[in-house]
């Protein structure tokens, strides 16, 4: 299934109103295309995870509480007409985390699947914007992606397609959807 | 949310023992730590250059911090703007400096705690004068002390965030959530009243209650106006800070200085409990998750100037008061991030299509490039394409102006002057494609049998013999048949896997010899090399011939094809470790032992030949002649056009035959190489 711009900037306004109602972080930014001056909006989210909460200030320095700094941007594909994610994990002092390091902190149960099939597994890009490097999901999985989820263009939708494929992909990139994404008053989307 | 009620408390004085709200009530705020984003190093590194150079300046930056339970303050390239461009995004600003030192001696030597009274006199200075009332951003205040190894991409930094020591504090009964104190209607004045503040206000502020029973928002400055003329003993209103503190009962490190500016300013209430809002979450949800905590002065008299101390320094990842470390040479050395983005190339490969591929062997490799002309430079181009770091080449000319067009590496700057030699400019290109290539470039000319003797021609021998057995892969790529000849016959003697390729005008040949190849059914075997596979020596091919002779004629794409596919063989024969039979499967595919092909129908067939025992090259007869009697070994090749004739029995092979015509290979062709399309 592909979407268009507007549908995107659409179901991307909608995924931010309810993380707003739950401070989970999400906001639209948007970035100037230098060629054209065109402005193009996508989503960023950037949190602090300290992995193991209850050990937060416990004694126990045998498993040493590293937090990891990440920061997602949804943006929307023109070539794929999809959405595209990159990401990138930093440890608190600005070093960023290795390939094979994000590799690991995969959802752990998928991590035999990332092992074995790595065609969907996390490549290192320059990011379009701001050409540093970035982690990212190749986006032309990610049509596949919600055309397994049953979306297709001439429907309408009691949910939205964003957040479907973003609970899908986020296990592979270390992102938590809240469960209330899945509970919210469903807007018609068309 | 962390519900645990003990806290570590960050002082250099090392009182962070733990306490529990239950036995004591002594109140214990939450450190601050550091939290930096990649792009600020590549700020400090610029400003470091371009900016500062040689002076150490006090330069003022700014730092952000959430409430949303991250006891974190963070710093991006927007830290060193002085004014703030998102004031929609609801984080708080703190303004601090950044002290970038010269050395890393000056870094290790200044004193540091003679550093954090300074931090703190000056945080002291901004308190007494009121500045930090009218610019509360300046109370949660932070320095980074920074030596910056731009050289190496190193940094060392040690963040403070500056505190008094003193006074202790107390809670006067167990902190709560603040909706059991406040209304819904009233929390919603309280966010009002927040967004209609400017943002370097919203960190520190007041509440007062009206007659009504409403909520009025206020500026730090104002509330304190109220205070000051507040004669009754309890305190007014609230007062209200931003928390970044994850834990339950503890405030975070702000309200520690902002606890003290208060005192300061208004001594009449320092005997009475103060009513303080942790403001925790965001606006969007109503700060729902704010606290109340009621808290009073536990100690006294610490507002004399020689008693006050500071504490500050924060804690390393292992909880020790010490300087971070961190090497960013892997983002910020562009010559390491072009080795990483060439690796993850190579590994996508591997993780894509051949999970066997074994890219380690293939970049280890030491490749020796003999002939650095249009085959040498395609060669070197795709071995660099496969990983390949250590490449030398063996090349006797110079860059002439026919040469750029077909041989990929020169460039027309390389011919002028006619001064350039192909070995060292090729070796300069490589590095210059991928600073990570280790490239040498020999100036030697091969020594060829049945040519005049040459002075260096001895010391070349040994040379050459150095070479190949320091490299693990021989390319022999130079464009006569006679050049071949000494490089196959080392390359046999050092059990080394060379591989020839040698051009016509439309066809070409790849074939790799050099190894030894045991038959289990023949015993002792090689594969054929590319002398076994014609009966003639190699004689004077060279004389007589015009200068226009000498040049290899092709159509371009046939070395563009040749060298691509000397390399692809290369990389499936080092797949498998030892006896790589003909046609051999690999990973990615079987090791043919030659490749030929002929552009004029574009077909290609890959026969193999076993050795000719009286092989001018690669026989044992010839081998072990020269183990023996080397001198005179190579005195007679290089002065007697038929010595290795007669050597290996060929000359009575030949006697026997001399019926049979033998197709004139050198004579008839403008190059050897043309020979063998006909000949397969
Ligand atoms: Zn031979």
């Amino acid at each position: 299934m592909s979407i268009t711009y507007q549908q995107f900037v659409e179901y991307a306004t909608d995924l931010k109103n309810h993380s707003d109602s739950i401070d989970d972080g999400w906001n639209i930014c948007q970035y100037q295309c230098p060629m054209n001056g065109s402005f193009v909006n996508y989503l960023v989210k950037k949190e602090i995870q300290k992995r193991n909460n209850s050990s937060l200030k416990s004694d126990d320095s045998n498993s040493p509480n590293i937090p990891i700094v990440c920061e997602y941007h949804i943006l929307y594909n023109l070539s794929y007409s999809c959405p595209d994610v990159f990401f990138n994990m930093w440890y608190t002092d600005g070093k960023l985390l290795s390939l094979e390091h994000v590799w690991s902190l995969v959802h752990s149960f998928l991590k035999q699947n990332v092992i074995n099939d790595k065609w969907n597994a996390i490549t290192q890009e320059m990011h379009p914007f701001f050409s540093t490097p970035f982690f990212r999901l190749h986006p032309c999985k990610n049509t596949h992606v919600l055309e397994m989820l049953g979306f297709s263009s001439k429907n309408n939708y009691e949910f939205n397609p964003l957040l479907s494929w973003l609970s899908t992909i986020s296990p592979l990139i270390g992102l938590e959807i809240d469960l209330s994404y899945g509970n919210k008053d469903s807007t018609k989307f068309s | 949310m962390a519900s645990s009620p003990e806290i570590a408390s960050t002082t250099i004085n090392n009182e962070c023992s733990k306490t529990s709200v239950k036995d004591e009530t002594l109140l214990r705020f939450e450190p601050l730590s550091s939290c930096l984003d990649p792009n600020f190093w590549f700020k400090v590194c610029q400003l470091k250059l371009e900016v500062d150079k040689l002076d150490e300046v006090h330069r003022p930056i700014i730092g952000y911090y959430t409430s949303n339970n991250n006891p974190y303050m963070s710093f991006d390239c927007s830290s060193f703007n002085q004014e703030i461009i998102d004031e929609t995004s609801f984080k708080y600003v703190a303004r601090g400096y950044c002290l970038n030192k010269n050395t890393i001696d000056s870094f290790k030597i200044c004193d540091k705690n003679e550093l954090l009274r300074e931090f703190g006199e000056r945080l002291l200075d901004d308190f007494r004068s009121g500045k930090a009332i009218e610019d509360p951003s300046i109370i949660p205040a932070f320095d980074v002390l920074m030596y910056t190894d731009l050289k190496r991409y190193i940094f060392y930094y040690w963040f403070a965030f500056p505190s008094f020591s003193g006074p202790k504090y107390c809670l006067n009964d167990v902190p709560t959530l603040l909706e059991n104190t406040l209304s819904s209607p009233q929390f919603d004045l309280l966010v009002f009243g927040f967004k209609n503040l400017k943002i370097d206000q919203r960190g520190f502020f007041g509440v007062i209650s009206t007659k009504e029973g409403n909520l009025k928002v206020m500026t730090l400055k104002e509330y304190i106006n109220i205070f000051k003329n507040n004669t009754e003993s309890d305190s007014v209103g609230y007062l209200v800070f931003a928390d970044p503190s994850d834990l339950l009962n503890n405030p975070g490190w702000p309200l520690r200085n902002l606890l003290y500016l208060i005192l300061l300013h208004c001594p009449s209430i320092r005997t009475s409990v103060l009513k303080v809002i942790a403001l925790r979450g965001s606006p969007s949800t109503k700060f729902s998750a704010s606290m109340l905590f009621n808290i009073k002065v536990s100690s006294g008299n610490i507002f004399k100037q020689d008693a006050i101390k500071f504490v500050g320094w924060e804690k390393n990842a292992k909880g020790v008061f010490c300087p971070k470390y961190v090497d960013l040479s892997k983002t910020m050395d562009s010559t390491k991030q072009a080795k990483e983005s060439v690796d993850l190339n190579l590994k996508l490969m591997k993780w894509r299509v051949a999970p066997d591929l074994n890219l380690d062997i293939v970049a280890k490799s030491k490749c020796l490039i003999i002939g650095a002309g249009t085959l040498g430079c395609c060669v070197a181009r795709n071995l660099m394409a496969w990983g390949v770091r250590n490449i030398t080449f063996i090349d006797n000319g110079k860059v002439s102006y026919s040469n750029p067009v077909r041989q990929s590496l020169y460039r027309h700057s390389h011919c002028i002057n006619s001064n350039t030699y192909k070995a060292t400019a090729a070796a300069d290109v490589l590095r210059e494609i991928h600073p990570e290539i280790n490239s040498t470039g020999v100036v030697m000319s091969i020594p060829m049998p049945g040519h005049t003797a040459n002075i260096d021609d001895h010391k070349n021998v040994d040379l050459l013999s150095k070479l190949i057995e320091d490299h693990d892969i021989i390319f022999l790529l130079t464009d006569s048949r006679e050049s071949r000849w000494l490089p196959t016959m080392l390359s046999t003697l050092h059990n080394k896997l060379a591989i020839t390729a040698a051009l016509g005008f439309e066809s070409y040949l790849i074939i790799r010899h050099g190894v030894k190849v045991p038959d289990v059914s023949t015993g002792e075997q090689k594969l054929g090399c590319y002398f076994c596979n014609d009966v003639t020596a190699p004689g004077n091919s060279l004389v007589d011939k015009t200068l226009d002779q000498q040049c290899t004629v092709t159509r371009p794409g046939v070395s563009n094809i040749a060298g691509a596919l000397a390399v692809e063989l290369f990389v499936s024969y080092i797949q498998l470790k030892y006896n790589v039979l003909a046609n051999a499967k690999c990973c990615l595919g079987i090791v043919p032992h030659s490749i030929r092909g002929f552009l004029s129908d574009f077909q290609q067939i890959i026969p193999f030949t076993s050795s000719f025992f009286q092989c001018i090259a690669c026989s044992t007869i010839v081998i072990d002649d020269f183990l023996n009697k080397k001198e005179e070994f190579l005195n007679n090749v290089f002065t007697n056009p038929n010595y290795l004739e007669d050597l290996t029995g060929l000359t009575s092979l030949k006697n026997e035959f001399e019926n049979i015509e033998i197709f004139e290979m050198n004579d008839s062709d403008v190059e050897d190489s043309g020979t063998y399309s006909e000949r397969v």
